[in-house]
């Protein structure tokens, strides 16, 4: 089985320590035994095929299952030495600190500055308008946005492109200041050139946040992450440096599936 | 699990990069072998069939070309298909130096008229047959992608080296004792040159396939990074 941290940078602290991690849907068990180490302000990807496990991975790691019915984990997930499943662990201010950007934009239906300012409203990060105009126009900054957006704040974040909507997600998660970005399929549904927007988006925002992406485009995982995990059947494969991945894997499941024999 | 593409177009693309690189190593080794019968039966016109036979090496080169470019370019080739590509383009390289390397020798019979006795003549079939095993050797390694027969052929060119070695020490003791032959003397000193330098594409050849294989580069561990950063800014 794979090694759980990649090979060359074994000497950094990782930021997430997954341990022996399964989780089931009812009887059905989606991830095998997986444990898993996520190096800070890293891009890591997640491939595999459909069904692999890589989303309900994914969503371990800020307890997004906890809302699927039926859905039961085990295993320990340590976000800086805290297991986020003690039963002590509040699953808002989590959420925050790891944040999510889904497959589909879904901007909610208020203005562009609304959406961004909603969390952190809510978490209550500002304690002025004007702290809290700060933070909506860094986060907006942050995502590239401000300056197509900045003259049409109060309108709403339904009317954008595709691409702007997801960059207005990406805003609004970055805007609760997060440790770690989750991106489910973040460019699935943009056209080649926001998509080129976002992967370039995801290389600015590493410097600051720890980004892990699930992605069936084998071309995005090679283009932005430095780290890639190859799952198959509920099982991680491989994990290594994407280089390595991509050129030389060691499995030979990897290797047929990055080069087009199955999938 | 099946070793093809789930895109069987992407299959015959390979396919057909690989048919290509084994025919230009087959036609290389018949160019290489005809141009020392030239050397060895000293007929000009059969040299000037081999020196045109070039350009159906060359063509083959410009045809892989093609055709990796456009597998990279439509495919995105990874890992084994991608070391592949790279391998068979790497290797037209060499090939294609190995044809011209083959033209020069034939070259000098169109040009000249050789008087080979019986002792160069044996030192130079021992040297082209060695050179000449190595190569179908390392053409047929790099077909069925065997690292273990490719390994042979680094022991194997040492022999081609010794013998390059051999031949040419023996020429220059011509030289030294003022041969009545000298021109051809100095040809021979060429061809054995021509010949060793084909043992080293072979070489080349080999590596590459252990590479297409194994995904190791070999001389790549040769310098640590700072020896390497200091000789590149040297």
């Amino acid at each position: 089985m794979a090694s759980n941290s990649p090979s060359d940078t074994q000497e950094i602290d990782p930021v997430v320590v997954c341990k022996n991690v399964n989780v089931f849907y009812g009887d059905k068990q989606a991830i095998n035994n997986i444990s898993l180490d996520i190096l800070p302000k890293t891009i890591t990807a997640f491939i595999g095929p459909s069904g692999c496990g890589k989303s309900t991975f994914l969503r371990a790691l800020n307890r997004m299952n906890d809302t699927i019915e039926g859905c039961r984990m085990e295993g320990e997930i340590l976000i800086d030495n805290t297991n986020i499943y003690h039963p002590d662990i509040d699953v808002v201010p989590l959420r925050a600190r790891v944040g999510m950007v889904f497959q589909k934009p879904n901007p909610f239906p208020k203005s562009i500055f609304d959406n961004v300012a909603y969390g952190p409203k809510i978490h209550g990060l500002a304690k002025t308008n004007a702290e809290l105009a700060d933070i909506v126009e860094n986060a907006l900054r942050g995502s590239g946005l401000w300056e197509e957006v900045k003259d049409r704040l109060d309108q709403p974040g339904t009317g954008l492109s595709g691409g702007q909507q997801q960059r207005l997600c990406i805003a609004r998660t970055i805007a609760v200041a997060p440790e770690i970005i989750l991106m489910d399929e973040p460019c699935s549904a943009l056209d080649p050139i926001a998509t080129a927007k976002i992967e370039a988006l995801m290389t600015d925002l590493a410097k600051d946040f720890t980004i892990i992406i699930v992605t069936h485009s084998m071309q995005q995982a090679a283009r932005v992450s430095k780290k890639t995990a190859f799952f198959h059947l509920g099982d991680l494969i491989e994990y290594d440096n994407t280089e390595t991945i991509f050129t030389n894997p060691t499995d030979s499941k990897t290797q047929d599936y990055i080069t087009g024999r199955f999938g | 699990m099946s070793n093809d593409h789930i895109l069987g177009t992407y299959d015959e693309e390979l396919t057909n990069l690989q048919i290509l690189i084994t025919k230009m190593g087959n036609e290389c080794a018949e160019m290489i072998r005809q141009a020392i019968d030239c050397v060895i039966s000293n007929d000009s016109n059969a040299a000037k069939q081999v020196v045109s036979r070039d350009k159906l090496i060359n063509a083959i080169n410009a045809e892989i070309t093609v055709l990796s470019q456009n597998v990279i370019a439509l495919r995105s080739p990874m890992a084994n298909d991608l070391r592949l590509i790279l391998t068979i383009f790497q290797n037209a390289l060499n090939l294609e130096r190995t044809g011209d390397l083959a033209k020069n020798i034939a070259k000098i019979i169109v040009k000249n008229d050789l008087v080979i006795d019986a002792s160069a003549r044996d030192k130079l079939e021992k040297l082209s047959d060695a050179v000449l095993q190595n190569l179908t050797d390392v053409i047929t390694a790099f077909n069925g992608l065997d690292e273990a027969k490719a390994q042979t052929i680094f022991d194997a060119d040492k022999i081609v080296d010794d013998l390059h070695d051999d031949f040419s020490s023996s020429l220059m003791l011509r030289i030294k004792n003022d041969d009545a032959h000298s021109e051809t003397v100095m040809h021979l000193l060429f061809i054995s040159r021509h010949l060793e330098r084909i043992g080293d594409h072979a070489k080349n050849i080999a590596e590459a396939t252990i590479y297409a294989v194994s995904g190791e580069i070999n001389q790549l561990d040769v310098f640590d990074d700072v020896q390497f950063e200091a000789l590149l800014n040297a």
